[in-house]
C-alpha cells in the first residue's frame, strides 16, 4: 500500500456506495410509485373471517361441524333444507326444495326441487344430482350419513322426473328433512369423472368445487387463506347493495392476533370462539359491533347414571339443588340463562314449562337423606377428569357447591381423547362426571334427546349420563316414528319431564354466542347451527 | 486424518445420531395419552371407522412392528398417513418447508448483516456511547421471548398503520401460481412487482421477531472478537503506520472477527428452519412450525415426528457442514480427533 494509491481506494469504495445508494433509492421509489398509483378495483368487495380453526375438508359430505367446514359448505354447495327462525324458533325451511310430500306409511319422501338451478360450472341440477349425491353420501359414510344408518341404503333414492326426487326409506325417519339442512348436493357429472380419486372422488373434492351455491372456491391456500368468489349466475339472484365478491377464511391460531386483526380492520368478522375477557376488551372499541345471541347450545354436568354415586337418584336430585346456578352462569359464562331440561331454548321441541332446579342446600340435605349411601361413603371424593382450564374451573366451582353436602370433587387431569377412550370401555371405566357442550348441527331436539337419553347412546361421547329408563327409551322410539308435530311435541314434552324428574344429568347454561364484527358490516343474521351466521349472501359491506 | 476420510467419519456419526433420533421421536410420541383416532375422525365418528383407521394407522400392531413399518415408510420416503391432511405427512411438510426456509433465509440474512455491522461497530468503539447503547438493545433482543416481541409488534404496527399485514404470506387480492413454494421468487416469476412488494410485508414482521435473536448473538460474538483482535499486534502496527480506521474495521479486523460468528449463524439458520413454532403461529405463517403446532395439539403422531425429524435433519446438516468448514478452514481440528 503507498501514499498514492490510497485516495484512489476510498474514492473508489465511496463512488461504489454512492451509485448502490441511488440504485436502491430509485428502485424503492419506483416500486412506491407504481404500488400505491395502481388504482383499486371499486367493485371488488372483499371480506375477510377469522378463525381460530381451519376447516377440515373441503368435501361437504365428509364433516360433522369441526373447524369451518359447514361456513363454507353452506355458501359453496345448495342444500335441501336449511335452518331458519320461525317465531324466535329454530327450526328448518326447503332451500332447494320447492314442495314435499310423506307416503301414509311414513316411508317415501317425495320431494320436488327448483328448476334452472346452475352449478359453478354452468350445468343444470337435476333430481339425478341429488339422488346420486344422496347416495355417494350413504356409500361414502362420513359425516351425518350415520344417521341414516338402518333406515335407507344406496340405491333406495330414485328421481321420477327430472325435478322430482324419491326416498324410500326402510323404518320410520321423521326427523329426515332437519337432517338434510347438513346435506350438500353435488354437480354429479363432474363428481362421477373423478370418483376414482380417493374414497368416493374424497380427494377430488377436498381441493375441487362441485357446487352451485352463492360462491366458488377460486384459491386454496392450506393453513393461510381460502377464497371463495361470488357466483353471479347463482340462481337466487344478488339483490342490491355492496355485496361480498370476495371471500377470505383465514384460520388465525393466537387469540391476540384476532384482536389484533380486528381493532386494525384488517378482519372483518371473527368465528365466536375467542374468550370472554377478548370480547369484553374489545366491547369499548367504536369501529367493532359484538353481537351476542342465546345459542341453541346446551352446557350440562353429566352425571355418571350407573356409577357411584350418582347411580342414585337422590343423589343426583341433591347435587341438582345445591348446585350454584346464579354463580356459574354470571362467572363461567358471561351472563348467561339458566338452561331448562335437555332441550335447549330457542330449539323446537324445547318445553318451557319444565321443573328447574335453583339452589337450595334445604332441599338437597333433605333428598341427600333418601339416599341409600351413608354420609360416609359419600364423603370419598369423587375424582372427574378434566381436560384443560375451562373444565377443571367447572369442577372446581362445582366442587364448592357439593362442599354444603359434604361431598367432594377431585379433579384429575387428563386429555379429551383419553376420555373418549374411556367411554368404548363401559360405564364404570367412564367419568363419573363431566362437563360438556351440545352445539345444534341441525334442527332437530332428536340430537339433544335421542343421541343422549337412549341407551344405544351408551359409549358415545353424546351418551356420558349412561341413562337408562325403558319408558323414556320406548318413548323416544316411539318420537323419531311420529310425524304429527302437536303428538311429537307432547311426546318431546313426556319424555324431557321423566329425564328431568330422574336428574339425568345437570343442566346448566344456554350461553350466548359472542361474534364481533366492524361496523361496515351490515346484514348480520343470527342463525345458532354451526356455521350459519355466516351465509355470505346475507351481508353487504358499507364503503369505509 | 484426510478430509476425505474425516468426512466420512463426521456422515457415519450424523446417520447414527439420526437414527436414535428417530428412536426417540417415536417412543416420546406415543407416551402422550389420548387415541389419535377420535382427534382425527372426531368425536361422532363410528366405532367401525375409529377400528377401521387404526388399522390403516399400524396402531393395532406392537410398537416394535410400527417402529419397522415407520423405518420402512422413511426407506420409501414415506412418514405414514397425517391424521389432519388424511394424506402422507411427507408432501404436507415438503409444502409448508418453503414457507419456513423462505423466512429463515431472510431472518438470517438480516441477522448475519445486522449482527456483523452492530458487533464490528460496538467492538471498535467499545465502552463508548454507541457501544452501550447497541449492547443494551441486544442483550434486551436476547433476553426477550419471541412471543412478547411478536405480540408487541403486532400492536405497535397495528396502531401506527392499520393496514399493514400481521398475518399470511401475501395479502388478500392476490393470487399466485405456486412454482416454488418461496412467495418472493413465485411472485417475482409471475411478474407481479405489487405482489412481492406484498410478500414482502407480510415478511416484514416475522423476520424482525425471528432475525433479533439471532443478531443480538452475532453481534456479541463479533464485539468480542474484534476487541480481542484489535488488542493485537498487527491492528497496532497497521494503526501506526496511519492506516484510516474505516479501512482498518472493514478489511483488516473484520475478516479475523467473524469466522467464529459464522459458526454460530449456521446453528442459528438450523435453529430458525427448526423452531420458528411460535412466530409462525402467531403470524399466521404457513410453514412446518405451523403444521407442527397444529400435530401437537391434534396429537397426529406421523406428522409430529415427520416435523421433529426434519428439525433434527437441519441441527445435523448444520452441524455437519460447520465441522467440515472447521476442519478445511483449520486442518489442526482433523489432526487433534485423529491423536484423539
Amino acid at each position: 500500500m503507498t501514499e498514492t494509491n490510497k485516495p484512489t481506494k476510498k474514492m473508489s469504495w465511496k463512488l461504489i456506495a454512492a451509485v448502490l445508494i441511488v440504485i436502491i433509492a430509485v428502485a424503492v421509489g419506483a416500486t412506491a410509485y407504481y404500488y400505491w398509483s395502481q388504482p383499486t378495483t371499486p367493485t371488488n368487495v372483499v371480506f375477510t373471517h377469522i378463525s381460530t380453526e381451519e376447516y377440515t375438508s373441503l368435501d361437504p359430505h365428509h364433516s360433522t361441524g369441526a373447524g369451518e367446514d359447514f361456513s363454507i359448505m353452506i355458501n359453496v354447495y345448495d342444500r335441501l333444507f336449511r335452518p331458519t327462525i320461525t317465531n324466535g324458533v329454530e327450526t328448518f325451511e326447503p332451500d332447494l326444495v320447492t314442495s314435499y310430500t310423506l307416503s301414509d306409511d311414513k316411508l317415501t319422501w317425495t320431494m320436488q326441487i327448483h328448476q334452472g338451478v346452475k352449478f359453478h360450472d354452468g350445468t343444470i341440477l337435476t333430481a339425478e344430482d341429488v339422488q346420486e349425491s344422496f347416495d355417494r353420501y350413504l356409500r361414502y359414510g362420513q359425516g351425518f350419513s350415520y344417521l341414516y344408518a338402518g333406515y335407507i341404503y344406496p340405491g333406495n333414492t330414485t328421481h321420477s322426473d327430472d325435478y322430482t326426487v324419491v326416498f324410500n326409506f326402510m323404518k320410520v325417519y321423521t326427523s329426515f328433512p332437519a337432517s338434510l339442512c347438513r346435506f350438500a348436493v353435488l354437480n354429479w357429472h363432474l363428481l362421477e369423472q373423478h370418483l376414482t380419486e380417493g374414497s368416493q372422488g374424497h380427494d377430488w373434492l377436498n381441493v375441487n368445487d362441485a357446487g352451485s351455491g352463492p360462491y366458488t372456491i377460486t384459491e386454496i391456500r392450506p393453513r393461510e387463506d381460502l377464497v371463495l368468489t361470488m357466483f353471479k349466475d347463482y340462481w337466487r339472484g344478488w339483490g342490491s347493495g355492496r355485496r361480498i365478491t370476495e371471500a377470505h377464511f383465514k384460520p388465525v391460531i393466537e387469540t391476540s392476533t384476532m384482536k389484533q386483526l380486528l381493532i386494525s380492520g384488517t378482519a372483518d368478522i371473527d368465528d365466536g370462539w375467542m374468550g370472554a375477557d377478548t370480547y369484553r376488551s374489545l366491547a369499548n372499541n367504536t369501529n367493532l359491533i359484538i353481537e351476542r345471541f342465546p345459542w341453541v347450545q346446551e352446557r350440562v354436568l353429566s352425571m355418571n347414571n350407573q356409577k357411584f354415586p350418582f347411580d342414585d337418584v337422590h343423589v343426583r336430585r341433591a347435587v341438582s339443588w345445591a348446585f350454584d346456578y346464579d354463580g356459574y352462569n354470571s362467572i363461567q359464562e358471561w351472563d348467561a340463562p339458566q338452561a331448562q331440561g335437555p332441550v335447549p331454548k330457542g330449539l323446537y321441541g324445547h318445553d318451557d314449562t319444565l321443573f328447574v332446579y335453583h339452589q337450595n342446600l334445604t332441599a338437597a340435605q333433605e333428598e341427600l337423606a333418601l339416599s341409600k349411601y351413608t354420609p360416609e361413603q359419600l364423603s370419598q371424593p369423587i375424582v372427574v377428569q378434566v381436560f384443560n382450564d375451562k373444565t377443571q374451573s367447572v369442577m372446581l366451582f362445582a366442587g364448592e357447591s357439593l362442599a354444603a353436602l359434604n361431598m367432594t370433587i377431585q379433579p384429575e387431569m387428563t386429555t379429551w381423547t383419553k376420555i373418549l377412550e374411556s367411554f368404548g370401555q363401559g360405564a364404570q371405566s367412564a367419568p363419573a362426571m363431566t362437563w360438556w357442550g351440545n352445539t345444534e348441527k341441525y334442527p332437530s331436539p332428536d340430537a339433544y334427546l335421542y343421541s343422549v337419553f337412549y341407551n344405544a347412546s351408551w359409549g358415545t361421547w353424546q351418551g356420558q349420563a349412561w341413562y337408562n329408563n325403558t319408558e323414556v327409551g320406548n318413548l323416544l322410539a316411539q318420537s323419531l316414528q311420529t310425524s304429527d308435530p302437536t303428538q311429537l311435541l307432547q311426546l318431546y314434552s313426556t319424555i324431557q319431564q321423566k329425564i328431568v324428574d330422574d336428574a339425568a344429568m345437570i343442566w346448566l347454561s344456554n350461553p350466548k354466542c359472542s361474534i364481533v364484527h366492524q361496523t361496515w358490516v351490515k346484514g348480520f343474521t343470527w342463525r345458532s347451527a354451526l356455521g350459519e351466521y355466516l351465509y355470505l349472501p346475507n351481508f353487504t359491506i358499507d364503503e369505509h | 486424518m484426510s478430509l476425505k476420510v474425516y468426512v466420512v467419519k463426521k456422515g457415519l456419526y450424523v446417520a447414527l445420531t439420526l437414527f436414535f433420533v428417530i428412536m426417540i421421536i417415536f417412543f416420546l410420541v406415543r407416551l402422550v395419552p389420548g387415541d389419535i383416532a377420535y382427534v382425527a375422525l372426531g368425536q361422532d365418528a363410528p366405532r367401525a371407522a375409529i377400528e377401521a383407521f387404526r388399522r390403516e394407522m399400524g396402531l393395532d400392531r406392537t410398537l416394535p412392528e410400527q417402529f419397522l413399518i415407520l423405518l420402512s415408510n422413511l426407506a420409501h420416503g414415506k412418514l405414514g398417513i397425517s391424521g389432519i391432511t388424511s394424506t402422507d405427512a411427507m408432501p404436507a411438510i415438503l409444502y409448508y418447508l418453503p414457507a419456513t426456509i423462505e423466512l429463515a433465509t431472510l431472518a438470517m440474512t438480516v441477522a448475519i448483516i445486522f449482527g456483523i455491522l452492530l458487533g464490528v461497530t460496538t467492538g471498535y468503539t467499545e465502552n463508548k456511547k454507541v457501544d452501550n447503547i447497541v449492547s443494551f438493545f441486544a442483550i434486551s433482543g436476547l433476553s426477550t421471548p419471541v412471543f412478547l416481541t411478536a405480540i408487541f409488534l403486532q400492536v405497535i404496527v397495528a396502531g401506527l398503520i392499520p393496514s399493514f399485514p400481521l398475518i399470511g404470506r401475501i395479502e388478500p387480492g392476490f393470487s399466485i401460481h405456486r412454482v416454488t413454494g418461496l412467495m418472493l421468487i413465485d411472485t417475482l416469476l409471475a411478474g407481479n412487482t405489487f405482489a412481492f412488494v406484498s410478500a414482502l410485508k407480510c415478511l416484514a414482521l416475522p423476520t424482525f421477531t425471528l432475525a433479533l435473536g439471532p443478531t443480538a448473538a452475532i453481534m456479541r460474538l463479533v464485539r468480542a472478537n474484534t476487541i480481542r483482535e484489535k488488542r493485537k499486534s498487527y491492528i497496532t502496527t497497521f494503526k501506526a503506520n496511519g492506516l484510516p480506521n474505516s479501512l482498518l474495521r472493514w478489511r483488516y479486523l473484520l475478516p479475523n472477527a467473524i469466522s467464529p460468528a459464522l459458526t454460530v449463524a449456521g446453528l442459528q439458520f438450523a435453529n430458525a428452519l427448526g423452531g420458528s413454532f411460535v412466530i409462525e403461529t402467531i403470524f399466521g405463517f404457513p410453514g412446518i412450525g405451523w403444521i407442527g403446532v397444529e400435530a401437537m395439539i391434534d396429537k397426529d403422531i406421523n406428522m409430529i415426528q415427520g416435523v421433529t425429524l426434519f428439525a433434527a435433519i437441519f441441527f445435523l446438516i448444520s452441524n455437519f457442514v460447520v465441522d467440515f468448514l472447521h476442519s478445511y478452514i483449520d486442518p489442526r481440528i482433523r489432526l487433534k480427533e485423529k491423536a484423539d
